[in-house]
This record gives C-alpha cells, structure tokens and sequence, in this order.
C-alpha cells in the first residue's frame, strides 16, 4: 500500500476503518497507486503516525519512495546537481560484488526459501530496485 | 526503466542487528538482484551492516546537508544525509521510523510503503 504525506485529509472509512489518512490530496478513488486498506495513518499535523489495527508490515519497517520523484523535485531539496551515470566497468564491477555476497550469504545462512524470495522480490519489483536497463 | 537502489537509515540497520527475518530477506535479495544497498556515513556510526556501499560526508555533501537543515529547519544532520544522498541517487530510503524524515518527505510528497 502507498501513501503519500503532501497533504492531509479526513476520510470517515476506508476499508471500514474510520481514521485520518495522509492523501495526495486526491480523491483517494482517482489516485490508483492508494491502496484502500493503507496501514499507516496520522493526525492532521503528521507527527503521529503509526500503524492501523497493529497492521504495520511484517518487517516493521517504511520504505520512502523518493526515487519515484523527478528531477525538479529533487533539485527542490538539493539543488542542482548531475546525476553520475555507472559505467559498464563499474556496472559489472558491481554485479561481480553482489554475486560474490550472495554466494557468501547462501553459504552462511542458507538460501532463502522460495516464499521469503518471493515476498521480497514483490517489494523489489514494485518499487523497481535492481532493475536494469 | 529506471533502476532504483536502497538506502538504509539507522532502523533498517538496528533490524538487521536485531536479526529481524524482514530486512535481511529484503537486503539479501536485493543483492541478489544486482543492487548494493548504501549506508550513509553518519549511520554507519550507529550501526554496520555487509554488503553496502558506504557514502562518505564529504565537504561538497555536508554543505548541501547544511543547507537543507537550514531552509527546512531540520536538526538532524544525519538524517538529512540520509535524504540528500537518496535524492541524488534515485533511491528509495529503508528506514524504521519514518518521522526521522518525515518533515522532509512532506514537503515533497514522496509516497512511504510499510513492509
């Protein structure tokens, strides 16, 4: 589920849960990305959020999507600034990097079940993390 | 298509120090996929975690995180690292309590996911 914190507005139910939810500011019915069941709410100043009905994901953790912003956004914050591009020595360099730790982490740990795989690539797919091209 | 990387805040690392099964299944399978997760500086004073590049605080970057924390008046000058570093990758940013940034992720309307 996404939300997004620009603006904040009342929603008497959503999923059937009465709560303020963090919106864009839209219709919560036009904006496609908005789950109807979000799990993170707060209060109209922001400063209290926390997880609906203990529904916080099962990692416990929040994932910020500000790689989804554009470059104006960004420059907003940070300035003017060149994205670096990789090479195609760094890129493999890199690849070569997260074969190695892989091999190092399956021989450690184990190899990750197919379900905790496939929990994680769902995230990793969604947000576009490791992919290439 | 874009490829996104992973920043991880104090919290993600605090997980994985904690050995919490969710942030080492996510990490690990993001290198499996090609992707060296980034650990700021400024929180790799907090914790360590393996496998990620770490981003130095250099002058050009602790000005920008100057800057920031002036014009958004925000004290943590390690959490704004934490941002500004994302920002100029293009990377979502893991972290286990999102008011560490939120004052920030508000004014840009970024999009925040529980997982």
């Amino acid at each position: 589920m996404w939300l997004r914190y620009d603006q904040y507005m009342d929603t008497p139910s959503v999923a059937g849960r009465s709560f303020h939810v963090a919106d864009v500011g839209h219709d919560i019915k036009e904006t496609p990305e908005l789950s109807p069941d979000p799990h993170v709410v707060g209060d109209r100043d922001g400063e209290d959020l926390r997880a609906v009905d203990g529904q916080i994901g099962r990692a416990g953790l929040y994932i910020l999507g500000f790689s989804k912003l554009d470059q104006e956004s960004r420059e907003r914050i940070v300035g003017e600034w060149t994205p670096r591009e990789e090479t195609p020595e760094e890129q493999e360099a890199r690849l070569q990097r997260c074969r190695v730790a892989t091999a190092e982490y399956d021989a450690e740990f184990g190899p990750l079940t197919p379900e905790e795989r496939a929990w994680a690539d769902a995230i990793l797919d969604e947000l576009g993390v490791g992919v290439e091209g | 298509m874009n490829r996104a990387g992973l920043t991880y805040d104090t919290g993600a690392l605090v997980a994985a120090e904690r050995n919490e099964d969710g942030i080492w299944r996510l990490h690990r399978t993001a290198v499996r996929r090609g992707t060296q997760p980034v650990v700021p500086a400024g929180v790799l004073a907090q914790a360590c975690f393996a496998h990620c590049d770490i981003e130095p605080l250099d002058e050009r970057l602790a000005r920008q995180v100057g800057v920031i924390c002036h014009q958004h008046a925000v004290a943590d000058v390690v959490d704004v690292s934490v941002v500004a570093g994302a920002l100029r990758r293009g990377d979502e940013i893991v972290t286990r309590d999102i008011r560490d940034v939120m004052s920030l992720a508000r004014a840009m309307g970024v999009r925040v996911r529980s997982i």
